[in-house]
């Protein structure tokens, strides 16, 4: 059945639906189904900053003001082998990132980011973003994250 | 079929029942690991011989047509579904013959797989591979049961890991096999035993046949057991005890 929800989900690459996604939204390339094209074999990927306008609006317990030390991590995996990390780095402060070693050519990528924080004297993170599932359990390495390909 | 999916499966909110809160988490200071007795690991080849690889051929032709034979209602395809079925049968007897490993290779496998299990101790190696996650990445102090009774009593919560399948999965004649290791996690009051938070996690590593997974005494199977548990050890700290969840929120 998730076989069957994994090739529904690339059969609705380039549909134009939107995308239930979670965690933070990718700027660069942008949150599709499926794997835009990159115009570097180095891409720079962007994503929207923590927190989020989402995150002030629900704030009650003023954690906002508490946060401190706000930076990235970043992963990146190749699609057709989810078990390879070919790429990840941590603590990053901007929002953008260019990768540092050149991928392969022609090849779909999976990339995920997440927000790392310090919030009460504890460290915090924000959940991978990626493809938003109804799935009980979750896959690890999950293969619901957002992709492109290298030129 | 497919709303059904889209609305009920793919796109459906996520079912975790008690999600953990910013109070929660403020409150935690202390953790025991325990795992719960499992089931029982399944490390069996797909096939045990020649002999069950030609039942198992023969059985997939005779499925695959009346498959097949179930969408024809010419005349013509009623008849090739009454004529038809001996040659797949004997078809697909003979490709499972050809396919399937020798059954001393299979058991000399399934051997090397029980030694690999046993000397990795999956589910002992998760719970301290937990044990070090929550060490190495939270403020959480870790209550071993090994240091005394009274310590693990110490613990206001306790995190209850449940293997519930363990081993290679796979289906057909020699099928490329994957190491599945699904665990649920519950992270219990030690006060009232309330569940706190409860989460699944699936490991699904990379696929390959019985015979390359037995290879050198059965060492690739043991490497990805070690993998899962580190693999899943971290993901699973990384979701109980580090990820931000807001008062009001659904997850960030």
């Amino acid at each position: 059945m998730k076989r069957f929800a994994l090739v529904l989900v690339a059969a609705l690459s380039g549909c134009g639906l939107p995308v239930m996604r979670k965690g933070l939204a990718p700027v660069s390339p942008p949150a599709v189904y499926g794997f835009p094209k990159v115009d570097s074999l180095r891409p720079t990927l962007a994503w929207e900053a923590f927190p989020r306008p989402a995150d002030r609006d629900r704030d009650s317990a003023g954690d906002l003001e508490r946060m401190s030390d706000i930076r990235y991590d970043l992963r990146i995996r190749r699609a057709e082998h989810p078990l390879d990390l070919v790429y990840s780095v941590e603590d990053l402060r901007a929002t953008s990132h260019r990768v540092s070693e050149r991928l392969a050519s022609d090849t779909t990528y999976r990339w995920a980011v997440r927000a790392r924080f310090e919030l009460d004297g504890a460290t915090r993170v924000t959940a991978w973003n990626g493809l938003k599932t109804g799935w009980r359990s979750t896959v690890v390495p999950s293969p619901y994250r957002f992709g492109f390909r290298t030129p | 079929m497919l709303g059904a999916l889209v609305l009920g499966c793919s796109w459906g909110p996520a079912r975790r029942p008690l999600p953990s809160s910013e109070a929660l988490h403020a409150s935690i200071e202390s953790v025991a690991v325990v795992s719960i007795a499992g089931v029982h690991p399944s490390l069996e080849g797909p096939t045990s011989g020649r002999g069950h690889g030609a039942g198992k051929g023969a059985l997939y032709g005779f499925v695959a047509l009346t498959e097949e034979g179930s969408h024809v209602s010419d005349p013509i395809g009623v008849l090739a579904y009454f004529v038809l079925p001996p040659v797949f049968v004997v078809v697909g007897g003979v490709a499972g013959f050809v396919m399937a490993e020798p059954a001393e290779l299979v058991e000399r496998v399934e051997e090397s797989l029980a030694r690999a299990y046993d000397a990795t101790a999956p589910v002992e190696r998760l719970r301290r591979c937990v044990e070090a996650e929550i060490a190495r990445s939270t403020p959480l102090v870790v209550e071993r049961d090994t240091e005394s009774q009274e310590a693990e009593s110490a613990a206001e919560v306790q995190l209850e890991l449940f293997v519930s399948a363990i081993g290679l999965d796979g289906n057909g004649v020699d099928p490329p096999l994957a190491v599945r290791l699904d665990v649920t996690a519950r992270l219990r009051s030690r006060a009232d035993g309330a569940v706190l938070h409860e989460l699944e996690l699936r490991w699904r590593g990379g696929r390959q046949r019985l015979r390359a997974w037995g290879e050198d005494d059965a060492a690739p199977f043991a490497r990805e057991l070690r993998r899962a548990c580190a693999a899943l050890a971290a993901e699973l700290v990384s979701e109980l005890f580090l990820l931000y969840l807001p008062a009001n929120g659904v997850g960030t």
